[in-house]
């Protein structure tokens, strides 16, 4: 029962987990912005994700479609619905303070089927994890909005790629998956994304909260020698381009500033991914 | 009179039969639960550390038994550290979030060559009635069990390598207790 005993497993899940749902991403968003001839792009990007991801997961089979008490079974799920949410947060005539409550409110629902009890009863990690989800919300989708070169799907689906590492240093191929089929989609949306120059923003809002959550959840259920340090800095990686909104480095811009930006996302990642190679090892049993 | 003063003292043999219940408590030490789990190309051997709970025998009848046991997922071990640590995992038994399993039998016959008893099963959180075939005796005031039967994994909600591990799982129960 190793997690990838050989080679055969990892063709198989590169086939399943990343070139399905990464196709069907990529696929879907293309077609149907050339149809719509880039009309409803962000209803599109939001679809286009979501497929992906159920695609995925029905081809590989990581979460039972039909949730049953477990938290991890309403990942993505929940990373649907959320993102359907983003949309409404985003019509244009909705006053902004609305805009957030329904935010809020999304992460709220986040965070009472996926935060556990005894973290709820603590208090400060339900805050936290609001926090988090608000900040990289709000965050992602200005840089996916200001940006349309498919940087920010392509850095979240690195984000992932890396997250779904740790998770399988941690011994959890399942969690593993859905971070892998994220990863993936992500992927597809990005690279569509820096062929047409599209607003990307709906991709924000579940990463926003599959993240935090995936990371969290693989942290407290799995059993391994991984440091929290190593899921703590996957969650945290996307706000580090925050960063170079500061000043000396908010003077620059362009590409310089992007490729700034993907040099502080990568930091925190291979940190992490250090962390958990060093901890434990993937060698089959 | 006579007749009364039968039925009275058959009463109280009835009672006093009743109360010869012998409760054998149950541990880890006396009772070993073992699965083996197969693939393809190999097997795994593995089982639980910390087990307790009580067998129940009314006098030395053994078809009489009554177990309840309760099995801590966390005392899983298996013949490779990290595969113990990846069937803790939600991939297998989710053990934060079920770190408990319980078996109960709800009946136990006597057959031609030995018996079967029946119970429930709670593992990863699903209960699922068993019925497999057991040896069972009562020897100088030890209860001894044997038995090795097949689960279904899937069942229990466990389907995580499906194709690549086996759906049945091999459990051995042996138990050797002392009143």
């Amino acid at each position: 029962m190793p997690i990838f005993a050989d080679l055969a497993l990892f063709v198989e899940a590169g086939l399943w987990a990343i070139v399905l749902p990464a196709s069907v991403s990529a696929g879907l968003l293309a077609l149907i912005l050339r149809l719509g001839k880039g009309r409803l792009v962000l209803p599109t990007v939001a679809l286009a994700l979501t497929v992906g991801l159920l695609v995925g997961n029905a081809a590989r089979g990581a979460i039972p479609l039909v949730p049953e008490s477990r938290a991890w079974h309403w990942l993505i799920w929940m990373t649907v619905v959320i993102t359907a949410l983003s949309l409404v947060a985003r019509l244009p005539w909705l006053p902004l303070y609305v805009a957030w409550t329904v935010r809020l409110t999304s992460a709220m629902l986040a965070a009472y089927l996926l935060v556990s009890w005894d973290l709820w009863v603590k208090g400060w990690p339900l805050g936290l994890f609001l926090a988090l989800v608000m900040l990289e919300w709000g965050f992602l989708e200005m840089q996916a909005t200001r940006w349309l070169d498919g940087g920010t799907p392509l850095g979240l689906g690195l984000v992932f790629g890396v997250a779904a590492l740790i998770l399988l240093h941690a011994h959890s191929a399942v969690l593993a998956d859905v971070a892998l089929l994220m990863a993936a989609s992500l992927a597809g949306i990005g690279v569509v994304a820096w062929r047409w120059r599209i607003d990307t923003g709906p991709v924000a809002a579940g990463s926003a909260i599959l993240l935090p959550s995936l990371l969290m959840i693989g942290y407290t259920s799995t059993f391994s020698d991984v440091p929290w340090s190593s899921f703590a800095l996957v969650v945290l990686a996307p706000l580090a381009p925050a960063l170079t909104y500061l000043r000396p480095l908010s003077r620059l811009n362009g590409w310089q500033l992007r490729m700034l930006q993907l040099a502080i996302l990568l930091l925190p990642l291979l940190v992490a991914l250090a962390q958990a190679m060093v901890a434990e090892s993937l060698a089959a049993a | 009179m006579r007749p009364m003063l039968s039925a009275l003292l058959l009463a109280l043999f009835a009672i006093s039969s009743r109360a010869a219940e012998v409760k054998f408590p149950l541990t880890g030490d006396n009772t070993l639960i073992q699965f083996v789990g197969t693939k393809p190309d190999g097997k795994h051997e593995g089982g639980f550390k910390t087990v307790k709970g009580t067998a129940t025998v009314s006098g030395v009848d053994v078809s009489t038994l009554k177990l309840a046991l309760e099995i801590d997922m966390d005392s899983t071990y298996t013949d490779d550290p990290k595969l113990t640590a990846h069937l803790k995992s939600p991939d297998f038994f989710d053990v934060k979030a079920n770190p408990k399993s319980k078996f109960a039998t709800t009946k136990v016959e006597r057959t031609g060559e030995g018996y079967t008893i029946t119970g429930d099963l709670t593992l990863n959180g699903k209960t699922r009635s068993l019925t497999f075939p057991a040896k069972l005796f009562l020897l100088d005031g030890t209860l001894l069990l044997e038995a090795e039967f097949r689960i279904n994994r899937n069942d229990f909600g466990i389907s995580y390598g499906k194709g690549k591990i086996d759906d049945q799982v091999t459990l051995k129960v042996s138990l050797k207790a002392k009143k």
